[in-house]
C-alpha cells in the first residue's frame, strides 16, 4: 500500500514537469495531478488503517478523575484570589477601585472609535443614483445611446445613465434600469405617470427591492420581471407591482421621452430610493 | 542497541524539557472505538488542509477591485476588463501549475469542513453530550461552526465572480435591513456604498486569511484542550461506566489510525477536485451589479439562509419617516439568530427544566430522551425546509412543478414539517422504549434470565 502511495507521488511530480498545460485548458493536467495526489494519500491512508489494524490490539481502560476540585481545594485557591485584592487594599481604598474600573472601562473606546473611517456618513449618499433629467440611456451591450427603434416588441435591455456606465462602481450599480417595449396598448400607466412612458417603451430600476439582485428575467408572454435571486415577480404593464415573491415593493420607473434625433433620454430623476430599503428611508 | 539509540534522542530533547512522565501518561490515554468519534477529527484534518491549500492560494491572490485586461491562457475571457482579483483567480485556475486543483481541494474541504461540523453537532446533541460537564465545549463547538460559516462565505466571495458578487449584494441588503444601525454598519463594512471602492476585498481577504481562522484556531486549541482534560463521553456497555474510559490507547493504535483518517480526508479531496468541477469563475464571468444568471445558488451551508430569504412573505413597515423590511430583516437576521440562539442556550434550558445538575460521562441513547430527540430532528427539520427552498428555482424546473405552487407549498412546510416530525419522533422514540420492554419481559419469560437496561443479560433472581 505504501508502494502505491509512492506511485501516487511519482505520477504527481511527472504530471507537473510533463504534461502540457495548453492541453483542454490544464483540465487534462488537473486530472493527471489529482490522481497522482489521490493515490498518494489513499494509499498512506488504507496502508495505516490497515497497519493499525494488524498491531496487536491492546484494550486499553482509564480511571475518570472528578470533573472538580475537592472543596478544600476550592476554597484555598478562592481564598489566595480573595486575599490578593485585600492586600493590593482595593476593597476599602474605594475611589482606587471605582477610578480603576472606569479607567479600564474607557480603555476600549479609542479602539472603537478608530472604526468610524471604516466608510462615509451613510446620509445623503444612501441610494444615490445618476439619473438626472435629459441624460440618455446608454445600451449597456454596445455602449450607444438607445434609440426607439433598437427594441422590438417584448425585447428589453439594459441601460445606464450618460456618463455613469461602468455599473461595478458605486452609484453607478445602483443605476442600471431595465428598457421594455410592451405591445401597443398593454401598458397600464399609474395615476400621474401618464407621460412617463416613450412609444411603448418603459424604463424601470433593474435592482430588485427585495434584496439589491439585478431583475433580469422577462417573460414575453406573461410580461412579469423576475428577478433570479429571490424568485420575486413584477408585472411591468401595472407599475412593475409584486404579483409574488417576497419584494415588498413595486420597481421604481425611470420616466422617459424620445428626443427629436430618436433618441431615449430621461424625463426626471427617480422619484424615489432604489433598491432595497433601509431605516432612513422614508 | 536500538533502544540505547532511542534513549539517546529522547534525552536530547527530555534533557531539556523534563517531559517522559507526561509524554509516558499521554501516550497510553484512552479513546473510545465508537466511529462517531470519528467526525471531530474530520472537520479538525480539513481544517488543517484548509490551512495548508489556503496559504498555498495566498501566494497568488491579489485581493483588488483594480480593473485588469486579462492577459492569461483562457482563451474566451482574453482581453476581457476584470478586477485584479478576478484575473488572479483565473491566473491559478489555468496558469499556476496544479493551481485548479489547489483551489478546488480548498473549495471542496471548506464545504466538508462545515459538514463535518454540522455532523459532529448533531452526534454531540442526540447522544447527550453537551451536558455537565461539557456544556462549555458545546459553547465553544457552536462559536466554531458560526465562524466556519462566516469564513467559508469570505472565501467565496473573494474572487469576484458574477456568482459571489450576487452573494455580495445581498449579504450587502441584508446588513442595510437591520433597523437604526443597518445603514451604518453597511457602509461601513463595505467602506461606502455598494459596492464601495474595492476596501470590501482588502476586508474580507484579512478576514479570511487571519482574523476567521486565528479565531478558529483559538477555539480549535481550547475544544481540544477542554476534551482532553475532560476525557471523552462513551456509549455505556459491558464495563464502561461512569468512573473509566475503555477504548485504545492513543499511541500506537489510535494515533495511527487517526492518522490514516487524515490521509484518507486529503485523498477523498484531491480525487473531487480532479473529477468533481467546483465554482468555475471562469463559467461565471466578472462580476457586475447590473447582471445575474439564472440559478443562482450559495454554496450548501449557506442555502438555509438563502431559502428563509426565498420563503418570506413581503412584509414592510413605515412609520414615522422610516422602514422596516421584514420581507429581509425577519429570515436573515431574526431567524439566525433565534436558530443559533436556541442551539446556544439548549443545554441549559435542559438542565433547567429536567433539574439534572449532576455530571455525565455516559451518553444516552436518542430514543431515551424523546423530547430532546424531537426537538433536535423538527430543527434539522426545519434547517432542511430552508435549504430546499433555497434552490425553489432550480427544483420545479428540474421536475416540472410550478414555481410558485411550490413556494407557497414550502411555505405550509416550513411551519408544519417540523411540528410534525416533533409529534411523530416523540412517539416513535416512547415506542422503541416499549418494543424494548416487550422484547425483555418475552426474553426472560422464556429464557430465565434478565436483560438490562444497557443490553446486560443477567441470570434472573
Amino acid at each position: 500500500m505504501f508502494l502505491v502511495s509512492a506511485a501516487g507521488t511519482v505520477l504527481f511530480i511527472a504530471a507537473y514537469l510533463f504534461v502540457g498545460r495548453q492541453a483542454q485548458l490544464g483540465l487534462t493536467q488537473n486530472e493527471l495531478l489529482g490522481t497522482g495526489l489521490g493515490v498518494a494519500m489513499g494509499g498512506m491512508c488504507v496502508g495505516l488503517v490497515l497497519l493499525a489494524k494488524s498491531a496487536v490490539a491492546t484494550h486499553g481502560e482509564e480511571e475518570r478523575e472528578s470533573h472538580s476540585s475537592p472543596p478544600s481545594e476550592q476554597r484555598q485557591t478562592v481564598g489566595l484570589l480573595s486575599r490578593g485584592i485585600d492586600q493590593l487594599g482595593l476593597r476599602e481604598r474605594t475611589f482606587l477601585r471605582r477610578s480603576l474600573i472606569a479607567a479600564v472601562g474607557l480603555l476600549p473606546l479609542p479602539f472603537i472609535l478608530g472604526l468610524r473611517d471604516l466608510g462615509p456618513r451613510p446620509r445623503g449618499i444612501l441610494r444615490a443614483d445618476a439619473w438626472r433629467p435629459e441624460l440618455l440611456l446608454i445600451d449597456q451591450t454596445s455602449g450607444q445611446p438607445l434609440h426607439v427603434g433598437d427594441l422590438d416588441i417584448g425585447s428589453i435591455t439594459t441601460v445606464m445613465p450618460e456618463g455613469s456606465t461602468d455599473a461595478t462602481r458605486p452609484v453607478a450599480a445602483e443605476s442600471a434600469v431595465v428598457v421594455i417595449r410592451l405591445p401597443p396598448g398593454v401598458n397600464r400607466p399609474l395615476p400621474g405617470r401618464e407621460d412617463w412612458a416613450a412609444d411603448d417603451l418603459v424604463a424601470y430600476s433593474k435592482i430588485c427591492t427585495h434584496a439589491g439582485c439585478p431583475v433580469g428575467l422577462y417573460e414575453q408572454q406573461t410580461h412579469n420581471l423576475l428577478c433570479p435571486c429571490h424568485q420575486s415577480t413584477f408585472f411591468v404593464p401595472d407599475g412593475c407591482a409584486v404579483i409574488f415573491g417576497p419584494a415588498a415593493r413595486p420597481l421604481p420607473q425611470l420616466p422617459i421621452y424620445v428626443d427629436d434625433r430618436g433618441y431615449l433620454r430621461a424625463r426626471a430623476s427617480f422619484d424615489q430610493p432604489l433598491g432595497p430599503s433601509y431605516w432612513e428611508r422614508s | 542497541m536500538r533502544r540505547a539509540r532511542w534513549r539517546r534522542a529522547f534525552d536530547t530533547v527530555d534533557a531539556r524539557l523534563h517531559i517522559a512522565g507526561p509524554v509516558h501518561k499521554q501516550a497510553k490515554k484512552v479513546f473510545p472505538d465508537h466511529w462517531s468519534f470519528m467526525l471531530g477529527e474530520l472537520a479538525l484534518y480539513n481544517f488543517l488542509i484548509l490551512v495548508v491549500t489556503g496559504t498555498y492560494l495566498a501566494f497568488f491572490f491579489h485581493a483588488s477591485d483594480t480593473p485588469v485586461a486579462y492577459k492569461g491562457s483562457y482563451l474566451p475571457l482574453r482581453n476581457v476588463r476584470v478586477s485584479e482579483a478576478y484575473s488572479s483567480v483565473l491566473h491559478i485556475s489555468f496558469d499556476v501549475r496544479g493551481g485548479l486543483l489547489i483551489r478546488q481541494i480548498h473549495h471542496w474541504a471548506a464545504l466538508l469542513f462545515v459538514g463535518a461540523i454540522l455532523v459532529h453537532a448533531c452526534r454531540v446533541f442526540f447522544t447527550g453530550a453537551f451536558r455537565r460537564p461539557r456544556d462549555i465545549n458545546w459553547v465553544v463547538g457552536l462559536a466554531m461552526l458560526m465562524l466556519s460559516i462566516a469564513e467559508g462565505f469570505a472565501g467565496y466571495s473573494l474572487p469576484d465572480d458574477l456568482l459571489s458578487g450576487t452573494g455580495l449584494r445581498i449579504a450587502y441588503s441584508i446588513l442595510e435591513s437591520i433597523p437604526i444601525v443597518g445603514s451604518y454598519v453597511a457602509v461601513f463594512f463595505f467602506g461606502g456604498q455598494f459596492p464601495g471602492d474595492g476596501e470590501i476585498f482588502t476586508r474580507l481577504f484579512i478576514i479570511h486569511v487571519f482574523l476567521l481562522p486565528l479565531m478558529l484556531l483559538g477555539l480549535i486549541g481550547a475544544h481540544l484542550l477542554i476534551v482532553w482534560r475532560q476525557k471523552h463521553t462513551q456509549f455505556a456497555g459491558k464495563e464502561k461506566t461512569e468512573q473509566n474510559v475503555v477504548g485504545s490507547h492513543l499511541y500506537p493504535g489510535y494515533a495511527v489510525k487517526s492518522l490514516g483518517l487524515f490521509f484518507g480526508v486529503f485523498s477523498l479531496l484531491s480525487f473531487l477536485a480532479s473529477y468533481a468541477q467546483i465554482n468555475p469563475i471562469w463559467l461565471y464571468g466578472p462580476y457586475d451589479p447590473s447582471t445575474v444568471s439564472a440559478g443562482s445558488q450559495p454554496d450548501w451551508y449557506m442555502l438555509w439562509l438563502e431559502g428563509s430569504l426565498r420563503l418570506m412573505p413581503p412584509l414592510s413597515s413605515r412609520f414615522a419617516g422610516h422602514t422596516i423590511d421584514w420581507n429581509v430583516f425577519f429570515p436573515a437576521v431574526i431567524v439566525p439568530l433565534l436558530l443559533f440562539g436556541s442551539m446556544l442556550v439548549y443545554p441549559f434550558l435542559e438542565r433547567w427544566i429536567t433539574r439534572d445538575r449532576a455530571q455525565h460521562n455516559l451518553l444516552d441513547r436518542p430514543r431515551d430522551h424523546p423530547v430532546r430527540t424531537a426537538f433536535g430532528v423538527a430543527t434539522l427539520v426545519y434547517y432542511a425546509v430552508l435549504s430546499i427552498a433555497g434552490a425553489n428555482d432550480l427544483i420545479p424546473l428540474t421536475f416540472g412543478l410550478d414555481m410558485m405552487a411550490f413556494t407557497r407549498a414550502l411555505q405550509v412546510a416550513v411551519i408544519a414539517l417540523p411540528i410534525l416530525s416533533f409529534v411523530i419522533t416523540h412517539r416513535w422514540c416512547l415506542r422503541l422504549q416499549l418494543n424494548e420492554v416487550a422484547d425483555r419481559v418475552m426474553f426472560a419469560a422464556t429464557s430465565g434470565v434478565t436483560v438490562t437496561h444497557d443490553g446486560y443479560v443477567v441470570p434472573r433472581g
